[in-house]
């Protein structure tokens, strides 16, 4: 078994990973400091890309193929045109620290007051149905989100304040977004009474302008909107397109939705907070691979050679890719199986758990018809088919109620033939109607 | 029997309904008219005051008394007449509630007699043939009080202890359940209301009067619906269905089953359906708790019928539908959840906020929730589309709010259905956008093509030389 050739230098960098790569514009020191020549534990090409009856799991090790895979191959993937998104990605990577939330919620409140992870979430899936509603793109939400992690993660909330907090947060963010080009002006004066946040518009603006000082958004955003998951994804996806495998990475990709696309799934995944307490570029990676391995699995039969040597192509950029962005192993299967989890509870297409308490108004006239069966006055005693009826069980003789103390509520009105003969001028004949022969 | 059709004996036959308004006093209305001449009632001793062994002959001196009947039209004539009849009336029902062993033999005809007698009346032609119930005051019989005191001996009679059915089937013939039935059509609730109870206590005394009155019924039904479409006791009488069907044994008949699709499915396409809407209601809803396999013929039944024109009905409809949902059972509700919610769409996107606010009120149920939920595959498909759309085009804030609790139930419920169907709107609606500018493309280029056709016919004309001028 050869074991994996990594250096001291090497490992130590990935321990620490926060300092930026030199990556050097020729190809070959790429693929060096990617340390394609050497793998270490746990990374992606543990995951099950390939199917045990092909070629490559012949090998019984599929690190020993990666060991093995030609470096030739390999740097003529990194073409020219990558080159400006590289650059990107690792001006992210650099970047990235000041934007990750780190935050860490408690799952079940010892006091009421305290926000749970179940509350955070809950928050987010409101956000994600705003988004909907408003037709707005994906930036929106994650900056949203972001925003509003960071913002528990650096201040003490009470749960009475989560809502006002969110959706502040949403509205900071749609105009952040707008600032940048990345959405239409959207008129917003209805986001207080639609989000049924229990705040009014200037409660938000107030709790809209603190967060912007909390989280000095303005002078962040001189330079961009924060870095999420979802700007990583893009990185991501862009580099792969660019790359010679982007045809048969669109057609993986496709292959493994299932319906939602990655964008969708990635949404998905940034509202659990499960995820809240890894770097962006780590969430946005892990997805990738997952829907890559989903696609794979898809794609079927393995028998294909020429297939299995592309797919195991795609393996190794994505292995790439994760050196660029300094991720180590160990978080990157950390969040793998946060990520697996979320998206599992989605496949299976059950109850979401926090549930939103909605108002539900209604206009006065169909408040009052509601129910057309509540209107009737007392029925009469049923009458069984094949016995007679007897009396006894019939009328309450319960003395002289007069009209006034027998109706306790409006609806009820029992029919009320007095009993006592003497009073039967006193009947009130049109209590026993239905109401509509005396609307107001 | 039952007025019908318009009023031809008017001064003014096309006059206003305003004018015909103006009178503002409380109407009443009679078809008893005075007698040939004054009646004078002899005053008779108090049953109280004489001994038992006369009361019994004197109990039916008084019940012929009774038959005299005064003109209420008038209200000088006869005062006296009336008192005397009055005091006699109210001591009967007295004397029928507290005294034991009051009902012998020879009493039943003669009670009856005297019921008959005052009851059994034409009814008066509708004064208002437009008479609406949300907005008139019915128009009361003018001789009640009289009559109430009728209706109440009737109903002591019927309801003692001492009443014996098998001598009572005797004198309580079809001849006399058919009379009853008659008055039915009333004008004055009270009257309606006593009726009501009158002829329950005689569906559940007499058995062999039963189907008989089951089968009057029907037809009082089915010549309302399809031939008058008036007829004031409907409500009354369904009423007393209600507790009928509440007591059908299981299994239930065919007969029955047959009045459920035949009569009270129908009874919803009348016009006047607000009348009666509540008990009507009930019935239906006794009917499927009876028997569950009944729903899909009954829901058929209301979508068939379902208001087109009309949206006060058709809230009305969306009210009915929730009590149905309310005690459907699920493997009912799985064979027409369907056209069901294709129904329930089409109102969420009504523009009458009535109806869409009703509709989309069934959000806040959590029953119907969890059978949508459970179904979710099915029926997220169907309404998704009309909630989204409404979403962005409805006028009303109500409706907007409850359009967005709509739609956030339906994401916590099923995430990725969701996320795939807002996928697949945007996708029709980018596809629709593209065919219309496709279209306008076309009309745009076959307007040229005429412009152009058009333009070298004239060329074509200029071109040639003028063969004929005529001079």
């Amino acid at each position: 078994m050869v074991k994996p050739r990594v250096s001291r230098q090497a490992r130590r960098r990935h321990r620490g990973g926060k300092k930026v790569v030199e990556v050097e514009v020729k190809g070959l020191n790429m693929a060096h400091s990617c340390g394609v020549t050497g793998v270490s534990e746990g990374d992606i090409s543990r995951m099950d890309f390939v199917q045990p009856n092909s070629i490559p799991a012949q090998t019984q090790d599929f690190t020993q193929f990666v060991d093995t895979f030609d470096i030739a191959t390999m740097e003529q993937n990194l073409s020219e045109a990558m080159l400006p998104a590289l650059k990107q990605l690792e001006e992210a990577i650099a970047m990235e620290d000041q934007f990750v939330a780190n935050l860490q919620l408690p799952s079940s409140g010892n006091d009421k007051n305290c926000i749970t992870d179940g509350i955070r979430d809950g928050s987010a899936h409101v956000l994600r149905c705003l988004k909907v509603w408003y037709d707005l793109p994906s930036d929106v939400l994650f900056t949203a989100i972001n925003y509003m992690d960071r913002f528990l993660s650096k201040m003490k909330i009470q749960a009475k304040h989560m809502a006002c907090v969110s959706v502040s947060s949403f509205s900071l963010a749609v105009q952040q977004v707008a600032l940048h080009g990345g959405c239409p002006e959207t008129d917003l004066r209805d986001l207080a009474l639609i989000s049924q946040s229990k705040c009014t518009s200037g409660d938000l603006q107030r709790m809209e302008s603190i967060i912007a000082l909390k989280l000095d958004v303005n002078r962040v955003s001189a330079s961009g909107l924060p870095a999420t998951p979802l700007s990583f994804l893009r990185l991501y996806h862009s580099l792969f397109l660019s790359s010679d495998m982007g045809v048969l990475f669109q057609k993986t990709l496709a292959a493994g939705a299932q319906g939602p696309d990655i964008w969708q799934r990635l949404e998905i995944v940034v509202c659990d907070s499960k995820c809240s307490v890894f770097r962006p570029s780590v969430i946005a990676l892990v997805l990738l691979c997952t829907q890559l391995q989903a696609g794979v699995e898809a794609l079927g039969d393995q028998a294909d050679p020429a297939l299995c040597a592309q797919l195991v192509q795609l393996v190794s950029f994505a292995v790439c890719l994760q050196k660029v962005s300094q991720i180590s192993a160990a978080s990157f299967s950390i969040c793998l199986e946060a990520v697996n989890e979320v998206m599992s509870k989605y496949n299976a297409q059950a109850q979401m758990p926090h549930r939103q308490r909605l108002v539900w108004k209604l206009s006065h006239r169909t408040r009052r018809l509601l129910r057309p069966i509540d209107r009737l006055a007392a029925q009469l005693p049923t009458i069984e088919e094949h016995k007679q009826f007897t009396v006894s069980e019939s009328r309450p003789r319960s003395g002289s109620v007069s009209s006034e103390e027998s109706s306790e509520s409006e609806k009820e009105e029992p029919c009320n033939r007095k009993v006592s003969g003497d009073k039967a001028e006193q009947m009130h004949w049109y209590k026993i109607q239905p109401p509509m022969y005396h609307e107001e | 029997m039952s007025a019908s059709g318009a009023f031809v004996d008017r001064i003014d036959p096309w006059g206003s309904k305003a004018s015909l308004k103006k009178k503002k006093k409380k109407s009443q209305g009679s078809s008893r008219y005075r007698n040939a001449g004054e009646m004078e009632l002899q005053a008779l001793p108090y049953l109280k005051d004489v001994p038992s062994t006369e009361q019994e002959e004197l109990f039916i001196r008084k019940l012929r008394q009774c038959c005299v009947a005064f003109d209420f039209m008038d209200p000088v004539t006869d005062l006296k007449g009336k008192e005397v009849k009055r005091n006699t009336l109210s001591e009967l029902v007295d004397y029928i509630t507290s005294g034991r062993g009051v009902l012998t033999d020879p009493v039943y005809p003669e009670i009856i007699k005297m019921i008959s007698a005052n009851l059994f009346r034409t009814l008066p032609p509708s004064e208002n043939p437009d008479f609406d119930p949300e907005e008139d005051d019915p128009t009361l019989e003018a001789s009640w009080p009289h009559l109430q005191f009728v209706y109440e001996f009737f109903l002591r009679f019927l309801e003692s202890t001492d009443f014996q059915p098998a001598i009572g089937k005797k004198v309580i013939d079809q001849k006399f359940v058919l009379q009853l039935l008659d008055l039915f059509d009333s004008e004055d609730p009270r009257e309606r209301d006593f009726l009501k109870t009158v002829l329950h206590r005689i569906y559940g005394k007499f058995l062999g009067l039963r189907a008989f009155i089951r089968k009057q019924i029907n037809n009082i039904f089915l010549r309302f619906v399809y031939e008058t479409e008036h007829f004031n006791g409907v409500g009354e009488l369904l009423e007393i269905l209600g507790s009928i069907i509440n007591g059908f044994a299981l299994p239930l008949k065919a007969e029955h089953k047959q009045f459920l699709v035949k009569v009270l499915i129908p009874l919803h396409k009348v016009k006047c359906l607000g009348l009666y809407h509540a008990q009507l209601a009930y019935c239906v809803v006794q009917f499927l708790e009876k028997d569950p396999t009944l729903t899909e013929p009954v829901i058929q039944g209301l979508l068939k019928y379902w208001p087109k024109t009309c949206s006060q009905k058709e809230v009305m409809f969306l009210g009915e539908i929730e009590e149905i949902l309310d005690v459907i059972e699920p493997t009912q509700f799985v064979k027409i959840q369907e056209p069901l919610f294709r129904q329930i769409s089409r109102c969420v996107a009504s523009h009458h906020f009535q109806v869409a606010e009703r509709a989309l009120y069934f959000w806040n149920n959590e029953y119907i929730m969890s059978l949508i939920e459970e179904n979710n595959q099915v029926i997220m498909p169907i309404v998704f589309p009309s909630l989204y759309r409404m979403s962005k085009e409805h006028w009303n804030q109500t409706i907007i709010a409850l359009l967005y609790n709509a739609l956030k139930s339906f994401m916590e419920m099923n995430s990725k259905l969701f996320d795939e169907l807002t996928t697949a709107y945007k996708a029709e609606r980018q596809r629709e956008v593209k065919r219309k500018k496709e279209r306008e493309e076309l009309w745009q280029r076959l307007s040229e093509l005429e412009v152009n056709s058009q333009s070298n016919k004239e060329q074509q004309l200029n071109n040639k030389e003028p063969q004929l001028i005529f001079k």
